[in-house]
C-alpha cells in the first residue's frame, strides 16, 4: 500500500503541527522506568523494570522482541518483533490492560524499531517491503480507539532501515538505512553485501518527503548504520556494524548534524579492536552530553563526549548490549547473562541486578521519559 | 602438533557454574592444516578441472564432452561445499563468497543478469579477468550452471552457432574466474597470510586472533552458521512444510542436479572440522560424546543426501525422497543444538545471547 502524500496530510489533518513538541507532559511525576525485551526460561517477554533494574511487571511476546516506541505522556508503548518481525504489540506501561496487536499488511515485516509522533497521534515503524527490496516507515493511527489502523507508509529511500528517531523539532524523522537487503524467507541473511549503500535519511514526519540523505564515504559501503540516539545539542549519534572483512577496523560510532558532513569517531586503537566491528545499541545520558555505545560481540560499553567525539573510556560487560540513561550522567547496562549494572565514564560500575542463568536481556533497554 | 593430554584441570568459577577450561591452543593449526587448506586447494583444483573440461567441450560440443563437464561441475560443487562452511576470513574478503556463490537469489538476479549478458554477447566480457569487475551474479557457480544447464543451453551449445559459441566461451570464462577466486581464497589460508598464521598460532599482538578461544569461537560460529545455512536457507525453503508447499526450484543448483554434491560438500566440510579438531584430546572425558555425536549425525545426513537420487525439483515432492530430506532437516537442527549448547560449553567458548545473533 503506497501512501498518497497529499491525501495522507489531509487525513491526519495536520495534527502534528497543532500540538507543540513536548507539550503533552503529564503533570504527575512517575518513578523511573525502563522497558526491555528478554528471554526468560526459553520464553520471550517484555519487562518493565524500575530504576534499579527490578521487575515491575512483564508480559509474554509471541516471538523474540527487539525495541520499543514509547509514548510516556499517555503511559503506553509499542514492542516490535525482532527482524524479520511479524508482530508489534501496543501495551500499557502500567500493565493494566492487555497488549493489543498492530495490523501488518502482506509483504511487510517490522525491523524492530519505531517512534511516536510528538503529539502521540501517530506511530512510525521501520518496515521491510521485502518483495520491493526497499525500506519503508509504516504509519499507524495511534489515537485512542483507532485500533492502530495503518494509515500509510513513507519510502525511506534505502534498504534495511533499522532504528528511527523523531528529531527535536517534532516534525522530522531520522531513519538509519542499514543498507542490508534481507528477505524473510532467508531470515536475516544479508543478500546484497556487494552492493550495500547505508545512509541516514531525514523524512518529513507529516508526509514522508525526503528532506535530506547522508551517506558515509563509498569505501565504507559495508558499514551498516543501525542505531541512533539524540545528543543534548540535537546531533544524531549513530552506531554501526561492519559487514566487511573482520581484519578491517572502520570507526563504528559517528555523529551527524543537519547541513554538515557526518563525522566518525574511532577512539583508541585498542578500543576499536575490542568493539569487534559491532555496535548493538546507542544511548545518550540524561544531560545529553555523553553517548554510550555497546558491543555485545566485543563485550564492551564505550563512552563518548558528545561535544568533541572524544573517547571517554569503556567498561567490559560480557554480552552487554542494552544501554539507557540513568540518573544524571550515568547509564544502565543490561546483558545477555541477566544482569543490569549502572556505569558511566566517571562512575565506578555498580551492580543493580544479579545475573541469572535462565534470563537474557535482549538488545535494547529503553528509558521511559519522565512524565 | 599433538596435544600431550592437554586437558587442564583448571576449574573456573563463573556465574556460579563450574567451567572446565580446555586447552584449545592446538585447534587452529589442526583446522588450518588438516581440513581448511586441503579444502581450499581442492576447490582451486576442481575449478581448473572444470575450466579444462569446458575448453574441450567448447572445441567439440557433444555428449561425451558434455558428460565430462557435468561430472566436473558436480565435483566443483562438492569442493565448494567444503570451502563454503569456512565463511570468515579469506572467504568474506573482497566479496569472495558472493562472487563464488551468489545465493539465495529470491529475485532471480543470476538468471536475469546472465541472460542479459548472453543476449548482449559482448566479446570484452570474455577477456581474461574481465568478469572480476562485473556483477557478482555473473561470475560464480550459479552463473556457470545457468550458462550450461538452463533450459536449452546444451542444445544451443551443440548447435555451435554464434550464440552457442558465445555461451560456451562465457562458461569457460566463468570457470577461469572461479579458478582465480579459488586461488585467492587458497592464498588467504597460506602461510603468507597474517590471518592464516594467527589462526594457527594466535598471538596477543595479532589484529586477527589473539587467543585460542577466539579461533575456537570463530570456527564454532562457522560450524553452527553453516548448519543453519544448509538447513534454513538451502533446504527448508525448497522442502516446504508440506509437499504442496514444496518448491524444489528454490534449492541451489537444481538445474544441473548438483544440489546433492553441494550439500554433501557442506556436511562433509563440517564433519571434517569436527574430526580435525580431535576434540577428544581437548575436552573432559564425560564430554567426549559431543564430537562423536556430531560425527555420527553428519554421517546420517550424508546418508539421507545420498539416498536422494532424483533431481531436487522432483525430489521434494517424491514421498521417499522427501522423507529423507525431512529427516535431514531434523538431524541438521540437532547438530546445531549440539554445537551451540554442548560443544561451545565444553570448549568454554560460549557466545553470548546478543553476541551470537545481533541486530
Amino acid at each position: 500500500m503506497a501512501i498518497d502524500r497529499r491525501g495522507f496530510v489531509t487525513a491526519i489533518g495536520g495534527a502534528l503541527l497543532a500540538t507543540p513538541w513536548l507539550a503533552r507532559a503529564a503533570s504527575v511525576a512517575t518513578p523511573t522506568r525502563y522497558v526491555a525485551a528478554r528471554q526468560r526460561d526459553g520464553r520471550h517477554e517484555v519487562a518493565i523494570v524500575d530504576g534499579d533494574g527490578h521487575d515491575l511487571h512483564a508480559f509474554a511476546l509471541p516471538d523474540r522482541g527487539h525495541s520499543f516506541a514509547i509514548d510516556a505522556p499517555c503511559g503506553r508503548a509499542v514492542a516490535f518483533g525482532r527482524q524479520p518481525g511479524f508482530f508489534a504489540l501496543a501495551f500499557d506501561l502500567d500493565g493494566r490492560t492487555p497488549p493489543q496487536r498492530l495490523p501488518l499488511p502482506d509483504g511487510r515485516h517490522f525491523f524492530g524499531h519505531g517512534a511516536f509522533s510528538a503529539d502521540g497521534r501517530l506511530l512510525y515503524a521501520t518496515e521491510n517491503d521485502f518483495e520491493g527490496e526497499r525500506a519503508v516507515v509504516g504509519v499507524y493511527d495511534a489515537a485512542a480507539g483507532a485500533g492502530w489502523r495503518r494509515v500509510g507508509e513513507f519510502a525511506c529511500d534505502g534498504i534495511g532501515a533499522h532504528e528511527l528517531l523523531l528529531m527535536p523539532d517534532g516534525r522530522t524523522l531520522c531513519v538509519a538505512n542499514g543498507g542490508i537487503l534481507t528477505h524473510p524467507d532467508y531470515g536475516k541473511l544479508e543478500l546484497n553485501l556487494d552492493t550495500m549503500a547505508p545512509s541516514l535519511a531525514y523524512l518529513d514526519a507529516r508526509d514522508g518527503r525526503l528532506l535530506a540523505q547522508v551517506a558515509l564515504a563509498p569505501s565504507l559501503h559495508q558499514l551498516s548504520i543501525r542505531h541512533l540516539a539524540l545528543a543534548g545539542d540535537g546531533a544524531v549519534w549513530f552506531g554501526c556494524q561492519y559487514s566487511g572483512p573482520a581484519a578491517d577496523r572502520p570507526a563504528l560510532v559517528g555523529r551527524h548534524r543537519r547541513g554538515h558532513a557526518p563525522e566518525l569517531f574511532a577512539g583508541p586503537d585498542e578500543l576499536l579492536r575490542d568493539l569487534r566491528n559491532y555496535v548493538g545499541s546507542v544511548a545518550a545520558n540524561t544531560r545529553g552530553d555523553v553517548i554510550a555505545t555497546s558491543s555485545p560481540v566485543g563485550g564492551q560499553v564505550a563512552f563518548w563526549d558528545a561535544a568533541s567525539g572524544r573517547s571517554l573510556g569503556r567498561i567490559a560487560r560480557p554480552d552487554g548490549c542494552g544501554v539507557a540513561a540513568h540518573g544524571q550522567g550515568a547509564f544502565l547496562v543490561s546483558d545477555g547473562h541477566g544482569a543490569i549494572v549502572e556505569a558511566g565514564p566517571t562512575s565506578s560500575l555498580r551492580a543493580l541486578r544479579e545475573g541469572a542463568e535462565a534470563l537474557a536481556w535482549d538488545n535494547h533497554l529503553r528509558l521511559v521519559p519522565a512524565g | 602438533m599433538r596435544l600431550p593430554h592437554a586437558i587442564l584441570a583448571l576449574v573456573l568459577a563463573a556465574a556460579g557454574t563450574a567451567v572446565h577450561a580446555a586447552d584449545l591452543s592446538a585447534l587452529g593449526q589442526r583446522w588450518r592444516d588438516d581440513t581448511i587448506r586441503p579444502a581450499t586447494a581442492g576447490f582451486a583444483k576442481a575449478a581448473d578441472a572444470t575450466h579444462e573440461a569446458l575448453r574441450a567441450y567448447c572445441a567439440t560440443p557433444g555428449e561425451a564432452t558434455h558428460a565430462t563437464v557435468a561430472t566436473r561441475f558436480d565435483a566443483l560443487a562438492e569442493s565448494w561445499g567444503r570451502v563454503e562452511v569456512l565463511r570468515f576470513g579469506p572467504l568474506v574478503e573482497a566479496n569472495r563468497f558472493e562472487r563464488v556463490f551468489f545465493f539465495p537469489d529470491p529475485r532471480g538476479l543470476v538468471q536475469r543478469q546472465v541472460s542479459a549478458l548472453l543476449a548482449a554477447a559482448d566479446p570484452a566480457v570474455l577477456d581474461a579477468g574481465a568478469l572480476a569487475s562485473r556483477s557478482v551474479g555473473v561470475q560464480g557457480i550459479p552463473a556457470l550452471e545457468h550458462a550450461l544447464f538452463a533450459g536449452e543451453a546444451a542444445a544451443q551449445i551443440a548447435a555451435a552457432d554464434e550464440p552457442g559459441r558465445y555461451r560456451c566461451a562465457y562458461a569457460t570464462a566463468v570457470a577461469a574466474q572461479l579458478g582465480t577466486t579459488a586461488r585467492e581464497i587458497d592464498a588467504g589460508w597460506s602461510d603468507t597470510s597474517a590471518l592464516a598464521r594467527a589462526f594457527a598460532k594466535p598471538d596477543a599482538a595479532s589484529a586477527f586472533y589473539r587467543t585460542p578461544q577466539e579461533v575456537a569461537a570463530e570456527t564454532l560460529k562457522a560450524i553452527s552458521g553453516s548448519l543453519q545455512y544448509v538447513r534454513d536457507i538451502k533446504l527448508a525453503p525448497a522442502i516446504g512444510d508440506t509437499p504442496e508447499a514444496a518448491r524444489g526450484q528454490r534449492a541451489p543448483l537444481w538445474r544441473s542436479g548438483a544440489t546433492r554434491a553441494l550439500l554433501r560438500g557442506n556436511v562433509a566440510g563440517v564433519r571434517a572440522l569436527v574430526v580435525a579438531a580431535r576434540f577428544d584430546e581437548v575436552v573432559a572425558a564425560d564430554q567426549r560424546w559431543i564430537a562423536a555425536s556430531l560425527r555420527d549425525e553428519a554421517g546420517r545426513v550424508l546418508e539421507d543426501i545420498d539416498a536422494v537420487t532424483l533431481p531436487f525439483d522432483r525430489a521434494v515432492t517424491d514421498a521417499d525422497a522427501r522423507e529423507r530430506l525431512v529427516h535431514a532437516l531434523f538431524v541438521l537442527k540437532n547438530m546445531k543444538s549440539i554445537t551451540d549448547e554442548f560443544l561451545a560449553a565444553a570448549l568454554g567458548v560460549n557466545i553470548g545471547f546478543n553476541a551470537f545473533d545481533g541486530d
